[in-house]
């Protein structure tokens, strides 16, 4: 198959695959299932309602953010970051918060039957590095940007 | 049919379940079968004795007792003998009705009066025996399910015993009656200890007898005239001649063809001749033939070029080839190191090497019958053996690699390929009579037809099965469950919903005093509940906050849903189910909980009262919206949570089945207290599952939590 007639469909991983989590879940749990997961290459957590909705994703970054409150400010440059404020008091309560308040909405969503130029298009208008894909409204699996970039850059090297 | 039959009676299996109950058994040996690991016969050795020890030093209930020996005086009344001796014969529940548990339960003979109650207490000790555990430690201890009845027969004095098969395993489609003899008692003949006299008696066209081999049989086990039994030498006029004459020979076939015919399948029966030449039946139970021919046309050869035999003599007992390492196993010592594949070679076909038969390749015996209890454990595990080879456990070295050909009785050095890639017919064990039998009744048994509620043909009428009748009732029971408020015989005051700090809407029903009397408003508050285990339910459910969504809060980040969801049988009304009311039936010492929480569905009921034996806990867990392996897990995270905690659980697929009972009120308000957690705390992880490690972090987080707030005395116990 030519990289232009290859659709989003054709290089999802399917969902089953891919780590997910309740919104609800703790931050905790979310780095218990990265961390079981982390050999498998998938580096994000596709966070769900209970109705099995798709509601966000959480990254390692969005993670480290959570466990490390410093990561999300702006300092100027030199702002010491040390051990202690990963061991700091704290840490521990904040293992407990749900992982709502640290994912990504889900922004958008792309279609099997799309091609992966668009694919590529949505993944850096919005950002990501994840783009849930779904079919005849059920969500079929994700396209990694790296998976999409390779793709590219095959067709860009053959011009 | 007017076989001669020892007169008795029998020690139930309620008397067994009273007596483990009444010594409390039930828990302790249940905790020695989790921790033991079935493949350390050391440690299976030492659990076996932990638990034999604790049976013999139990008590009988009082009334178990008396029972015992007024009905034992009135066997002696019976047969006129003040100081009868009787035989003990266990029969467990599964000894016989679907996997021939030969010779993994015993027997006491000629015991005397004074010998009784211990030597019952002996034989329910027996079942843990190293190759009972080994059997019951993958169903988890039960008592109901291991319950064990104890027949208690006249003892035969017999002048010669042994086992008749009404066919011929190797060769079931003759009409052969085979039969084994021994002098004195017939331990020796079932056992293998000695080389009984073998009989072959065809029966078609009238019974004569085709082949007799007489063996040397030196000793024999007698009963002592004071009770219990010793070990004597035969009389050496006796040595060499066969210990039956014809005419009983021809007896015994003509009853064995008789008893065959009564039951409609082969029988493996024991029999006794006592002094007077009368003949006796002492056991009768089918016979397990795993019939295997050669395919048609094909010829199993006789030898191969370019292999050496290292033997060409020996009984075949069960047919077929293998090959794999020779490991001699000499005594009980030898027994843990056998390795998985190896070829078994033992010195008499003793039944304990049972246990070794799951990880055997081959058997190879050099003393044995084919009607040995060994050799029907052989058949049921199908795996080729060879018994009397002769020299066989002296000549064959441990580790070297040889073929046993259970068919023509070789044993080859090395791996003979050309054996081992033939195959023999599995043969027909599907065409036996109570298989087709069965057959026949799961028609009306097992199919549905009934598979979708919506259907006109949902309906009494339509029902075709059992499974149909089940399934009907159930849908029916659900709806009323679920639509109480609008058409039961409940009325609409009845259901008071229950004012809680728990996202869910619970409603009551008072079944019987479950709620205090004066109230009557349609509210009920926590404080007015006296349902015992629906309090200890509670207490669990909201012992560690809930991390579950808001029930309906769909404003804030909700609102900015994606309408993408993992599966495609989840409609858009499906916010609506989770309003759904949870209903909750209770009365003093009983409640029945149903909740329905979007794609999760579990039902729990409960009795909790003063008497340990009514009290039980039975819970169904079923569902999940996650892809199969997902949902799947999480039945196994549950399952294996709830297990620690003496639950016995089956899962099949997403559903989880458990149960408990038997236990006093306290343990049980505990289980419910630890399930109440489990509840609340494992709905909608299926999501979460990602794989088996997940399942092992979250069980680990779960038995931390429950220990947080469970006292950890309570836990153990």
């Amino acid at each position: 198959m030519s990289h232009r007639q290859k659709k989003l469909r054709d290089m999802i991983i399917p969902l089953s695959d891919y780590p997910h989590m309740p919104y609800w879940a703790t931050l905790k749990e979310a780095v218990a299932q990265l961390n079981v997961a982390y050999d498998t290459g998938h580096h994000t957590v596709l966070v769900f309602d209970e109705g099995y909705n798709l509601v966000g994703m959480l990254s390692q970054v969005d993670i480290l953010k959570g466990l490390i409150p410093k990561f999300a400010e702006h300092y100027s440059e030199g702002v010491p970051i040390q051990w202690e404020n990963l061991l700091e008091a704290g840490t521990e309560k904040r293992l407990d918060l749900p992982i709502k308040d640290f994912m990504c909405e889900a922004q958008t969503l792309a279609d099997g039957g799309d091609n992966l130029l668009k694919g590529a298009y949505l993944l850096v208008q919005t950002q990501s590095s994840l783009l849930p894909v779904i079919e005849a409204e059920k969500l079929i699996g994700v396209v990694r940007i790296g998976d999409v970039f390779h793709e590219i850059t095959n067709a860009v090297l053959k011009l | 049919m007017r076989l001669q039959v020892p007169p008795g009676f029998v020690i139930t299996t309620r008397a067994y379940v009273d007596f483990m109950r009444y010594n409390q058994m039930d828990l302790y040996i249940r905790q020695q079968l989790d921790q033991v690991d079935i493949k350390n016969y050391d440690a299976l050795l030492e659990v076996s004795g932990n638990i034999q020890h604790r049976i013999l030093a139990a008590q009988l209930p009082p009334d178990l007792k008396a029972a015992i020996i007024d009905h034992y005086q009135l066997l002696c009344q019976h047969t006129g003998s003040p100081d009868l001796k009787v035989a003990l014969r266990s029969s467990a529940i599964k000894e016989d009705a679907h996997a021939s548990f030969a010779g993994q339960y015993s027997s006491f003979l000629n015991v005397p009066a004074g010998g009784i109650l211990e030597s019952y207490k002996s034989i329910i000790g027996c079942q843990f025996a190293p190759r009972g555990i080994f059997y019951y430690k993958d169903k988890k201890f039960h008592i109901e399910h291991m319950a064990m009845a104890v027949g208690m027969q006249a003892m035969v004095i017999a002048r010669a015993s042994g086992v008749a098969y009404s066919r011929d395993p190797s060769q079931p489609e003759a009409p052969h009656i085979l039969i084994n003899a021994v002098r004195g008692l017939g331990t020796y003949a079932v056992e293998g200890k000695v080389k009984p006299d073998t009989y072959c008696v065809s029966a078609d066209p009238m019974m004569k007898i085709a082949d007799l081999q007489p063996n040397q049989q030196d000793i024999m086990l007698s009963a002592h005239v004071d009770g219990w039994t010793h070990q004597e030498a035969v009389p050496t006029d006796q040595i060499g001649h066969p210990c039956l004459n014809d005419s009983t020979v021809l007896e015994l076939a003509t009853q064995v063809n008789r008893i065959e015919q009564h039951y409609g399948q082969p029988q493996d029966i024991e029999w006794a001749v006592d002094q007077t030449e009368r003949l006796f039946f002492l056991q009768s139970r089918p016979l397990r033939l795993t019939p295997k021919t050669l395919p048609p046309g094909e010829i199993w050869p006789t030898r191969i070029e370019g292999h050496s035999k290292l033997f060409d003599t020996g009984t075949v007992v069960n047919r077929g080839v293998a090959a794999g390492p020779i490991y001699r196993v000499l005594n009980e010592k030898h027994m843990a190191a056998f390795p998985e594949g190896g070829v078994l070679v033992i010195r008499h076909s003793d039944p304990e090497y049972a246990i070794l038969l799951k990880r055997a390749a081959a058997v190879v015996a050099e003393v044995g019958s084919p009607l040995s209890h060994l050799a029907t454990v052989v058949r049921e595990y199908n795996i080729p053996a060879i018994f009397n080879v002769t020299g066989a456990a002296g000549c064959l070295h441990d580790g070297n690699i040889v073929t046993v050909d259970g068919v023509y009785a070789n044993i080859y050095e090395g791996r003979v390929e050309e054996l081992l890639t033939r195959q023999l017919d599995q043969g027909s064990f599907s065409s036996t009579q109570i298989v087709q039998q069965l057959k026949d009744i799961l028609k009306y048994v097992t199919p549905l037809h009934l598979t979708d509620p919506r259907s006109p043909s949902f309906r009494p009428s339509a029902c075709r099965t059992l499974h149909d009748i089940t399934r009907f009732c159930h849908e029916v029971a659900m709806q009323t469950m679920f639509n109480l408020s609008k058409d039961s015989h409940f009325s609409e005051h009845s259901a008071k919903r229950l004012v809680a700090h728990v996202p869910l809407q619970w409603w009551v029903i008072d079944l019987k005093d479950g709620i205090h009397k004066e109230h009557s408003k349609k509210t009920v508050a926590l404080e007015d509940i006296r349902s015992i285990p629906f309090l200890a339910l509670w207490e669990g459910m909201t012992a560690l906050p809930w991390k579950g969504p808001p029930p309906v809060d769909t404003k804030g980040f909700l609102a900015t849903m994606l309408k993408a969801s993992m599966d495609p049988s989840i409609e858009p009304a499906v916010g609506k189910r989770f309003v759904d009311r949870n209903y909750i039936l209770v009365a003093k010492n009983f409640c029945n909980v149903s909740t329905r929480l979007g794609f999760h569905f579990s039902t729990l009921e409960s009795y909790v009262g003063d008497h340990a034996n009514q009290n039980y806990v039975s819970f169904v867990f079923t569902g999940g919206g996650a892809d199969d392996a997902r949902r799947n897990r999480r039945a196994q995270l549950i399952a294996r949570l709830i297990d620690k905690f003496g639950f016995r659980v089956e899962v099949k697929g997403n559903s989880l089945f458990a149960r408990i009972e038997g236990y006093p009120a306290d343990l049980i308000r505990i289980r419910l207290k630890i399930l109440g957690h489990i509840i609340i705390h494992t709905r909608q992880l299926d999501m979460a599952m990602y794989n088996d490690r997940m399942v092992d972090w979250y069980l680990k987080e779960n038995i931390k939590a429950i220990k947080s707030f469970i006292d950890r005395d309570n836990i153990d116990s």
